[in-house]
């Protein structure tokens, strides 16, 4: 029992994914088993291709996770003004991308006094750009994919961070 | 400290192109099993020489990011199991037609709005939504929706806004929720902009 919910962990919404796939199989087989025999087979050699390079990317990622740290991010970056929506985004980009991690950090900075749209900015960049999951991106979509991604999820969070900067100023005035 | 970053940099640099220069020739030639795409191949052995490194070096961090790695798949390996089934199931399910209608390149604006729409709903983890909106694209969906899907990805997923709820309040989650969506949507029409000037990938 407690193997298993080592396994399975605590998480519902991971548990939903679970459940989605058992209930489009089932459906499936009852409507059409041939289909869902080569759902299966398709399923198989994507799991062949796929899983060896996200073990690696998720190592990858526990390494670059212990060896970032939020102190080296603030020696990296000043924290004032306009500069701060560029910094929290940067921060935001770069810390782990699971909100279970990256809440508690983003929750310390405001707690210590961070402005609304370097808050607003560090929480969008941490959902959007996600660097750390660069590697995830590669070993699934590709280089030029994961880059597309990561450049232009980091210029809309920057255009949107930079306006609500400026909304927040003209709401003060 | 400067002379420790440059040979930092140095030496990324000289694995990747040694890395790169050394998969090249391998390349379809490799077992299917290490995948099939070179980038992902370079990533190995930068881990490789990575974790080698970090743990003659600073073997605690290695070990800590090695026990981290291995809870976080322990913890995780059955869900991208599930994951790459359902990806497997749709690349079957999905009439190509429909993808094409609503995400392909002729779709336009309307594939971004789309593939944001999907997106939110998908899984905040990449392992788990990666693989879905890959098996979309190969179905035949347009840069544009692809990459909508991938911004949109996790933006609206139970456990993302459960941490809004648990971490500040609902006030804050509605905020992050609308600008998000809003960022996304600004990255999805940036990129339907540039491909429609056809410079993209």
């Amino acid at each position: 029992m407690r193997t298993l919910e080592k396994i399975l962990g605590n998480d519902r919404s991971h548990k939903a994914v679970l459940i989605v796939a058992i209930c489009i199989y089932i459906g499936t087989l009852a409507i059409s088993p041939n289909v869902a025999k080569s759902c299966v087979e398709t399923s198989f050699k994507e799991i062949q291709k796929l899983i060896i390079p996200i073990f690696v990317a998720m190592f990858l990622g526990g390494l670059m996770k212990n060896l970032i740290t939020s102190n080296f991010v603030s020696k990296l970056f000043g924290r004032s003004g306009a500069r701060n929506v560029f910094t929290a985004g940067v921060f935001g980009s770069i810390i782990p991308p699971c909100p279970y991690v990256a809440y508690p950090l983003i929750s310390a900075f405001k707690d210590r006094g961070m402005t609304l749209p370097g808050f607003m900015t560090m929480l969008i960049t941490s959902t959007m750009v996600e660097v750390p999951q660069i590697f995830a991106g590669i070993a699934i979509l590709g280089l030029k994919m994961e880059l597309t991604r990561i450049l232009f999820a980091f210029l809309a969070s920057m255009i949107v961070g930079y306006l609500f900067l400026l909304f927040t100023l003209k709401m003060e005035k | 400290m400067n002379r420790r970053l440059s040979a930092s940099v140095l030496c990324g640099a000289a694995i990747l192109v040694g890395s790169w220069s050394v998969l090249g020739p391998l390349r379809n030639k490799l077992p299917p099993f290490l995948g099939d795409n070179p980038s992902v191949h370079v990533m190995m052995i930068l881990t490789v020489f990575l974790y080698i490194y970090i743990f003659a070096m600073k073997p605690q961090i290695a070990g800590k990011g090695t026990s981290d790695s291995l809870k976080a798949i322990r913890g995780s390996i059955i869900y991208i199991i599930a994951a790459l089934f359902i990806a497997g199931a749709a690349i079957n399910l999905l009439p190509s037609k429909l993808v094409a209608e609503y995400l392909g390149e002729r779709a336009g604006f309307i594939a971004v709005l789309v593939g944001v729409a999907i997106g939110c709903i998908l899984p905040a983890c990449p392992f788990l939504s990666y693989p879905i909106v890959f098996s979309v694209y190969t179905l035949g969906a347009g840069l544009p929706g692809v990459l909508g899907m991938l911004f949109g990805s996790g933006t609206a997923f139970a456990c993302v806004l459960a941490c809004d709820l648990t971490y500040f309040n609902s006030k804050i989650m509605g905020l992050r929720l609308l600008l998000t969506i809003i960022t996304a949507l600004t990255a999805g029409i940036l990129v339907y902009i540039v491909s429609i000037s056809g410079s993209l990938i």
